[in-house]
């Protein structure tokens, strides 16, 4: 990242779509999404109106492309959690630019995935059955379905990523509200929930913002275990396997690295976003896709000698047909695309230069498309009644709805680059290094206006405190301010900053957030939860399937894991809101448009009497403005 | 009343050969009937009697018979294109098409010599010795292409397994020598002491008259019928049930005499090829909503009932008749005015009013009337014979129930007519000049007979046992054939004689003689509804006209044909996946002296007791089973529609089959041997069947995965699918080791007045919803609801389930495991039982009992 970059340029960087006349391009771009999705849904309505039989499903291959797409867009979403969460706990600092827009893609990625398992259905209307819930004749789901396991991580790791992508979200939303008037302020202002960033709202926030991380990895961890499961939990020969769980993690991780880098590097050139984008990421972006790739190789390699090795003719059989059958060129496409292709990123010339870049993450999504082809299609090709063997080939409606999944993602992902800031604001600022900012030229005042800045004059929220306010324009002096006001005896004190800064919160001596007592309960809840429902339901009307127990524990075990996540995250979600008063309808400190862009406020609360001579104080330590609140 | 003599009972396959054979060596022009129940040694010479030859159902029954226990008999079958009958044959012997009477000839030859033929009075063996001089093991293996030491073994075997039986017949031997084959067979027979013991010839009956309308007139019959069209002489011209458009080849030239015919009327159900030609069409009651009767043998009298009211306005063909004639006997000036009326008429015919002329007529008021005043003959001979006093109505009554009346008639003893001596053996002649270089056979379908099946679209979608084609007619090749002349599966093959062209797909069939084409008959119509219509090729049309000299029957093996290629490929649809086991034992087999060792050792079911994760499962007073015995099994396919009957299941039509997405519940799994067709011993079987429905495992994969709980194992030991509930993952399918669940892709659908099939007491299932077999589960509640009435737990046998019902040779056993005595656990104790795909430790409640054959595979 350039050093050379102030406050204020990231604001008007990373706002600048949200206010201004989109390009050219992303109109083309709309229309043409559009006109593809149109197709994809007339694609659907015909197939629910005349039934499957319009796809080229059939006996003994009843599944195919749509399960194809489920697998492949939910491994598309894993990089994005990979990316936002895991680069978060190790404290890589570079993913802070591409984090966002990862984790919109996850967001997308996940509700394109969670249509085709609707869209698979023989009765597709009647979707709501997989949901758990009694139905009128007080029958629940079945909890030893893996399919009933995806219904529940899938929807827990959209909850989380969503809430966690729109925590982070917040103060920018915040910053877009202060440079917005209209419609958009409106808007800006009701999701950004009243945030102000008072540095009693930025520990909370950062300490939510810390279990949702946590929360969020073996979160993605297990959402692909289980979509694995799908498959290992059967008997089907090349689908029933104890390496699905790691094998498919790491290939969804794969693509979607390849995904991160198939959206990012047009958009970073239509966007100009050079200056956060950079060859550090593609370089780092390119490693992961060695290992994961080599993770893959590996897989491959180890499901073929398995095969061989342990003489089950019948995983023999599959094997070399996935090889050398039917589907054989589609499988050597795939190793070509996910085996050998990555392996020119050895090449630090190639890992950064984003043409090559680009055209491999493209052939890494068909390597990776074509894996889940292959295992799906292949195996149900080639089971265990020989008599029974089949082929299928997709038709033109799959097809169609297919590209119009591509359409659903790329509208939503379009929609994000227009309205929301691509790279976190509040991140970015607190990479910056501080001292610098001193010599930046540009202030807010001279700034060019973003939106129509009419309105923004007037505060959006007025403070009921009273009490008085200095301005800084720098973090330095700020702290040095905080300093003398504690000696002086003042306990009162407030500080509004456009980012989250330990050396405030250590200046101010804050304790830790209570939210981590949210977190535990919450989780430690929906354990309960997870095991208690299914035991209940199970017992309440016994059904035998299988030879298996009535209450299967380790089924449940699942289900249990998933609700301890989900009810974690909507506990911490929870005690965000409470914590840092979020949303906030009356505050102590009026809102300063300031606040969220390049300046920092610190807040006395005083009575009247005492206001001037601690605006006085103020005025002294540096602050370049100061004012009374409610004086 | 007009005396017309031109009264034509015509049955394409009417077994004129045989008639003549029987009174050329016995003086009697009659059927003799087979007792291959009681026979240790069978040898058919291409005779399908487990498909269409005379009373399939029958043979195959009596073959099953044969085959009960667990040391078999042994039965061969000599035919130059291995027919589902021959599938099912212990030795399968391949022989050059038109000579199976030198082979018959060569075997009695060498019973004779060989000093077997103790029956024989010293004048005939001399006389026989003579006849069968020429037939030197050495000169029939020339001829016919059987090794010599092939047919000693056959000879000494059958008479040394007896009693042993020979039968003949089959499309091969219906050739210009038919009459000849058929006699070599009955002297084989006469050599080896079997006629009168397996081969027997009923004694005429004084109530064979009664049926005398339905005695079948030879071909030739027919061929002078078209003569007399021709010629203008028919003026009237009534059909009944009868196509000969259609069956009749079209060198016969009937279409043109029919154009010479001022009025045509047919009686018909079905606008087939004949009817859409008539003037006036009549339409007749089908089968299910008629009266009549049948005598298939002497001593049979078949009863027939109308089962519903009749769905359309439609008048049956008896009432009809007897009403013109009233009316026409009321106005009848005897001017001495004659008509010709020619007749073509088939079964089910009763004119008796038209033969007398001017007599009075019987008071009859319907066809009903007529048909009880011929049982009124049956009961008297009936008082008459056992002095009972039983009055007709009860009589009547008892044969309503019981479908009809039948005496045992005893066998007349027959001597072996001089005339036999006389008889010359010939290689048939084939029409069609050199170029038209190779023979091609005809064989009945055994799904649409002679045609008259094609029509029903459950015959359509029922896989052929040997191709598992569907909705189509195809050619078969040797693949060796093939190659030579550049041809692979699914060609579009022209076939061109010197009456007709053809064109139909090519299939590759390794156990065929190389030097020959055959086809089935049955598709190609261009007339008789949606089903029928335009669905492959008629090979009839390719055959000469004349009949055979000796008997006058139609010569199915009798043109050399041409074979060209159209340039593209239909492939034929097929149910088949896999045409091979590969090893994993999905129809398994086991020979009599293997079956003997295992005997000596305790048997028990093998499984993975002990290595179960949970405990077994227990059952209250029911657990459901089935046991399938592949020895009875002569794959047939009557179950899989005897399923669809069942289960309202749906006919999707050839496209959807396909795409794969038939809707059988259960299908007949049909694999060729694993070997490469020239290493076959023929000794194992070439082919195997087995019957493949859900196996309602104990341990069922299908059930955990369904997030709706659609499908679970019930406390009976089904496993029960909910439609209702299904919400159509198809997990469950995928999850399905043998296959046997189907989904319904689209809305099924049953035209007008297909409705009427529907059972009532099974749901109809929408699109979306996956569904499979369960046993007939409404047949077991009903009987559970039976014994619960009675206060009884449920009998042993008390419930059946469609397949097991209709299957001809009782291969299927259905009732409950968890009683010890039940038959179904008494065969899973069987040292021939197996589970398939048992390394899986699913625990299906079906148990398939080993094939018993001669030889395993090397």
């Amino acid at each position: 990242m350039e050093t050379t970059l102030s406050y204020s340029q990231v604001n008007r960087d990373l706002l600048k779509e949200a206010f201004t006349t989109p390009h050219r391009v992303w109109y083309i771009l709309l229309v043409c999404d559009l006109v593809v999705l149109a197709f994809g849904l007339y694609s659907w309505m015909y197939q629910i109106e005349a039934g499957l039989g319009v796809s080229g499903l059939s006996h003994p291959v009843s599944w195919g492309i749509y399960i194809t797409n489920f697998v492949f867009w939910v491994g598309i979403a894993h990089s994005g959690t990979l990316i936002s969460a895991v680069l978060f706990l190790f404290r890589a600092r570079w993913r802070t630019s591409i984090a966002r827009s990862a984790e919109a893609m996850t967001i997308f990625a996940v509700m394109t995935a969670a249509l085709f398992p609707i869209i698979h259905l023989g009765r597709a209307w009647n979707f709501y059955w997989l949901l758990p819930y009694p139905n009128q004749r007080q029958l629940w789901v079945n909890f030893q379905s893996p399919l009933v396991w995806d219904a529940f991580a899938i929807s827990t790791y959209f909850a989380v990523s969503a809430m966690f992508w729109y925590i982070g979200l917040v103060p920018d939303l915040a910053a877009a509200r202060d440079k917005a008037a209209g419609l958009r302020r409106k808007l800006y202002g009701f999701f950004s929930l009243g945030w102000q960033g008072t540095n009693r709202q930025w520990l909370h926030y950062l300490s939510a913002y810390g279990f949702f991380a946590a929360l969020a990895t073996p979160l993605v961890v297990s959402v692909h275990s289980v979509v694995s499961w799908d498959f290992a939990m059967s008997i089907v020969p090349g689908w029933h396997s104890t390496i699905f769980a790691p094998y498919f993690v790491a290939g969804a991780i794969f693509s979607g690295l390849a995904m991160v880098l198939t959206l990012l590097i047009p958009v970073r050139r239509i966007f100009h976003l050079e200056a956060y984008i950079t060859e550090t990421h593609f370089d780092n972006l390119g490693k992961m896709i060695i290992l994961t790739s080599l993770i893959l190789s590996y897989s491959y390699a180890t499901e073929f000698f398995i095969a061989w090795y342990s003489g089950n003719p019948f995983e023999r059989e599959i094997f070399w047909y996935r090889a050398f059958g039917d589907y054989g060129l589609l499988f050597w496409l795939m190793i070509t695309c996910n085996c050998a292709v990555p392996m020119l990123l050895w090449s630090r010339t190639i890992r950064t230069h984003t043409l090559w870049l680009f055209g491999i993450s493209i052939l890494i999504n068909v390597g990776m498309w074509l894996e889940r082809f292959v295992i799906i299609v292949s195996s149900l090709a080639h089971e265990f009644d020989p008599a029974a063997w089949g082929l299928y080939q997709p038709t033109w409606v799959e097809a169609g709805i297919t590209v119009g999944s591509f359409a659903w993602f790329f509208l939503w992902f379009l929609l994000f680059l227009k309205f929301l800031p691509l790279v976190s604001l509040a991140e970015v600022k607190e990479h910056l290094p501080h001292a610098e900012q001193a010599g930046q030229s540009d202030t807010a005042a001279s700034d060019p206006p973003l939106g129509t800045q009419d309105e923004a004059a007037v505060p959006a929220l007025v403070g009921q405190g009273t009490g008085a306010m200095g301005v800084f324009r720098q973090l330095d002096t700020l702290v040095a301010a905080l300093k003398s006001l504690r000696q002086n005896g003042h306990t009162q004190l407030s500080v509004v900053s456009p980012f989250p800064s330990h050396t405030i919160q250590e200046t101010l001596g804050q304790h830790s957030s209570p939210i981590r007592y949210f977190t535990l309960v919450g989780g430690l809840l929906g354990c309960c939860i997870g095991f208690a429902l299914p035991i209940y339901t199970a017992l309440d009307w016994p059904l035998q399937t299988s030879g298996k127990p009535i209450v299967g524990l380790p089924s449940f075990a699942i289900i249990a894991f998933e609700m301890t996540i989900l009810f974690g995250a909507l506990a911490t979600f929870l005690g965000l809101l409470l914590n840092a008063r979020l949303p906030a309808r009356s505050v102590e400190i009026t809102q300063d448009p300031r606040f969220s862009e390049d300046r920092f406020g610190l807040f006395v609360a005083c009575t009247g009497q005492q206001a001037a001579a601690v605006q006085e104080t103020l005025s002294s330590s540096g602050a370049e403005d100061v004012y009374g609140q409610g004086v | 009343m007009f005396d017309s003599q031109q009264y034509v009972t015509y049955e394409p396959f009417a077994y004129e050969s045989l008639r003549q054979a029987s009174l050329v060596c016995f003086g009697q022009a009659s059927l003799p009937s087979y007792a291959i129940d009681q026979a240790e040694f069978v040898i058919s010479f291409g005779a399908d009697f487990l498909e269409t030859w005379r009373s399939p159902v029958e043979y195959a029954r009596a073959f099953s018979k044969m085959r009960a226990g667990e040391v078999s008999s042994t039965f061969v079958q000599v035919e130059p294109r291995q027919s589902l009958t021959g599938a099912n044959a212990d030795t399968w012997v391949s022989i050059k098409p038109g000579t199976e009477a030198f082979l018959a000839l060569g075997m009695a030859r060498l019973i004779v010599t060989e000093g077997h033929a103790s029956n024989l009075s010293a004048e005939e063996t001399e006389k026989l010795s003579s006849l069968l001089e020429p037939y030197s093991p050495e000169r029939v293996a020339a001829l016919t292409d059987v090794p010599t030491w092939r047919i000693q073994s056959l000879a000494r075997d059958f008479v040394r397994q007896r009693p042993s039986v020979a039968i003949g017949g089959g499309v091969a031997a219906s050739s210009r020598e038919g009459t000849a084959s058929h006699i070599a067979v009955h002297v084989l027979n006469y050599v080896a002491g079997n006629i009168g013991h397996t081969v027997l010839f009923e004694a005429r009956s004084d109530l064979d008259d009664l049926h005398r309308a339905q005695k079948i007139a030879p071909y030739s019959r027919l061929l002078a019928l078209i003569e007399t069209m021709e010629r203008g002489e028919v003026a009237l011209l009534l059909l009944a049930h009868t196509n000969p458009v259609f069956t009749a080849p079209q060198a016969s030239r009937f279409l043109q005499a029919l154009e010479k015919v001022p009025f045509i009327v047919s009686f018909s159900s079905f606008l087939d090829e004949t009817t859409e030609r008539a003037h006036l069409v009549l339409p007749d009651h089908t089968p299910l909503e008629s009266w009549g009767d049948s005598s298939p043998r002497p001593g049979v009298h078949g009863l027939m009932q109308p089962v519903m009211t009749p769905v359309f306005d439609t008048k049956a063909m008896g009432d009809v008749l007897i009403s013109i004639a009233t009316r026409v006997y009321a106005g009848a000036a005897p001017t001495g005015q004659t008509e010709q009326t020619g007749q073509a008429e088939q079964k089910d015919g009763q004119a008796e009013q038209k033969e007398t002329p001017l007599k009075p007529l019987p008071s009859w008021d319907s066809f009903f009337a007529c048909l009880q005043d011929s049982w009124r003959t049956i009961h008297k001979q009936h008082v008459q014979t056992y002095g009972a006093a039983i009055d007709f109505e009860t009589f009547w009554h008892d044969a309503l129930q019981h479908g009809g009346y039948w005496n045992e008639t005893q066998p007349t003893t027959v001597q072996l007519s001089p005339a036999v001596y006389e008889q010359t053996f010939a290689e048939p002649t084939l029409s069609g000049p050199e170029q038209f270089s190779i023979p091609l056979m005809l064989y009945p379908s055994s799904r649409y007979f002679d045609g008259r099946g094609a029509n029903k679209p459950w015959l359509q979608e029922l896989p052929d046992p040997i191709t598992n084609a569907v909705w189509d007619s195809w050619v078969e090749i040797h693949p060796d054939t093939a190659a030579r002349l550049g041809i692979t599966d699914g060609d579009v093959l022209i076939l061109t004689s010197e009456h007709g062209m053809l064109q139909a797909p090519a299939y590759l069939y390794a156990n065929m003689q190389p030097d020959m084409l055959a086809m089935p008959i049955g598709q190609g119509h261009t007339a008789y509804g949606q089903y029928a219509q335009g669905r492959g090729a008629n090979p009839i049309q390719l055959l000469p006209a004349e009949s055979e000299h000796a008997s006058g029957g139609l010569p199915w093996f009798s043109t050399r044909v041409q074979i060209a290629q159209a340039g593209r490929r239909e492939p034929l649809v097929t149910t088949a996946g896999s045409h091979r086991q590969l090893g994993r034992g999905m129809a398994q087999s086991v020979t009599a002296a293997t079956l003997a060792e295992q005997h000596k050792k305790a048997h028990a079911e093998t499984g993975h007791a002990g290595h179960d994760m949970y405990p077994e499962l227990e059952y209250e007073q029911y657990r459901w089973g089935m046991s399938i015995d592949l020895s009875a099994c002569t794959g047939c396919g009557a179950c899989v529609t005897a399923c669809y009957a069942e289960n309202n299941i749906p006919v999707v039509g050839k496209e959807m089959v396909a795409q794969g997405r038939e809707m059988a519940w259960l299908r007949i799994e049909r694999y060729f041997a694993d070997e490469s067709p020239q290493h076959w011993d023929p000794e194992t079987p070439a082919v195997s069947f087995s019957p493949m429905l859900c196996q309602q495992c104990g341990n069922a994969p299908c059930e955990p995965v369904c997030p709706v709980y659609a499908t679970y194992h019930n406390p009976e030991g089904l496993n029960a699918q909910v439609y209702n509930r299904c919400v159509g993952t198809r997990y469950c399918s995928n999850n399905c080791p043998y296959k046997v669940r189907r989904f319904n892709w689209s809305q099924a659908e049953w035209p007008e007045p297909l409705q009427l099939q529907l059972n009532p007491d099974v749901t109809v299932r929408e699109a979306g919803v996956m569904e499979k077999c369960t046993f007939c589960v409404q047949r077991i509640q009903e009987g559970k609801d039976r014994a619960k009435d009675e206060e009884r737990p449920v009998r042993d046998g008390e419930i059946t389930p469609a397949c097991a019902q209709t299957c001809p040779t009782q291969a299927i056993t259905f009732g409950n495991r968890e009683d010890p005595d039940s038959a179904v656990s008494q065969q899973s104790h069987s040292p021939r039982a197996y589970k398939v795909l048992e390394e899986l430790n699913t625990k299906p409640a079906v148990t398939y009992l080993k094939r018993v054959v001669r030889r395993e595979k090397a």
